[in-house]
């Protein structure tokens, strides 16, 4: 697959570029390469404090049963948005959590199939979004700000809104084939 | 914000914990938890700093400029407040393209540098915009999801990338009216 082979081109094709770049420049382009890394460092450093604390509350949250009771009290919302009851919990985990995610689609593949019409439209959410929570926390964590006015709400009807439109396509897309 | 959502997390799940006898796995939650959140960072890291660098090196040979030149135009529309902010431009530009490229561990620091640079400016309604627009990332190549497909057994993997695309597309723009919208009601309640 010709999709395949340019999506792997992308890294080493990356790294070629910025390990010639150095060479062929005037400026000590090597050690702001690694001055680059080192920020890497403190960045990662700055975020971990947030990261810690949200890992721990979404763990507790999914073992408590919280998480199911969500589920169940979103039920009729999203049967009346016609979202097939089979992908709520890739509904309900997408905000919260990437691989807590990609683990109830898992699920799904296995017990519904990836072809089945909750397995494409799951997939067709994956791929269009992204977590919500950790995403936030991270950038307003690291400039320390406490502004957040509409981007959770504003986030939280996006991706309803993109839930929407991914299982509208994918009954399109499986009654044509 | 991210206080409340804490404390909404902590104590919903403590709450349910009551009701459903489950205290002793919860009380494992915790443990667990410290320990995963430990192992994502370390996971991340590795990837993070050799992104810093590269992004680092793509600047200084004014490669990051050539992408926020060419996606100026578009830019300036969706973030007007900020539109004369070199700086922040190029690196919400480039945080835009690694998400494009399907580079996550790439778009997160670059990510970080556009709000710190958005933030210098005040401009609270374009950091919204921008943290918005990054919980509905276009992405060419869902080369992970593609995986799992495979590993499931799909019998058409690759036939998800139109529908992804065509759906990406459009929650993108409504999510960028609905945050113009938003940045105007927003800075009218500010004013008053």
């Amino acid at each position: 697959m010709t999709a395949e082979f340019f999506a792997s081109l992308i890294l080493p094709l990356v790294m070629t570029l910025s390990s010639i770049l150095p060479i062929i420049s005037e400026d000590d382009l090597f050690s702001v390469f690694l001055s680059g890394c080192t920020d890497g460092l403190k960045t990662a450093l700055s975020i971990f404090p947030t990261l810690l604390l949200l890992v721990v509350a979404v763990k507790m949250f999914t073992a408590s049963g919280a998480l199911d009771a969500v589920c169940s009290f979103a039920l009729p919302f999203m049967n009346f948005l016609g979202i097939p009851a089979d992908m709520f919990p890739v509904v309900v985990m997408r905000p919260i959590s990437g691989s807590g995610a990609t683990a109830t689609v898992k699920e799904l593949f296995s017990s519904a199939g990836p072809d089945s019409l909750p397995g494409f439209a799951s997939s067709v959410l994956m791929g269009s979004s992204d977590t919500i929570i950790y995403t936030v926390s991270m950038y307003f964590a690291h400039i320390n700000s406490k502004k957040t006015g509409f981007t959770l709400p504003v986030s939280f009807i996006v991706l309803l809104f993109c839930t929407y439109l991914s299982c509208l396509a994918s009954k399109l897309l499986l009654q044509t084939l | 914000m991210i206080a409340k959502i804490f404390a909404v997390l902590v104590t919903a799940a403590f709450s349910f914990s009551v009701f459903n006898g489950t205290m002793g796995e919860l009380s494992q939650a915790v443990l667990e938890g410290s320990q995963s959140a430990v192992e994502l960072v370390f996971s991340m890291l590795g990837m993070m700093c050799l992104w810093s660098g590269v992004i680092k090196v793509m600047d200084h040979a004014g490669i990051t400029k050539l992408i926020s030149k060419i996606s100026l135009p578009v830019l300036k529309l969706i973030f007007p407040d900020s539109k004369n902010n070199e700086k922040a431009m190029s690196a919400i530009a480039a945080n835009f393209a690694a998400n494009l490229l399907g580079l996550g561990n790439a778009a997160l620091p670059l990510g970080l540098t556009a709000v710190k640079e958005l933030s210098d400016d005040e401009n609270h309604t374009d950091i919204m915009t921008f943290s918005v627009l990054n919980t509905v990332p276009i992405q060419l190549f869902p080369a992970t999801l593609i995986t799992l497909r495979k590993a499931a057994g799909s019998a058409s993997p690759y036939s998800i990338i139109l529908p992804i695309w065509a759906v990406s597309f459009i929650t993108y723009l409504f999510a960028v009216l609905l945050c113009r919208f938003c940045g105007v009601l927003y800075k009218r309640k500010e004013k008053r």
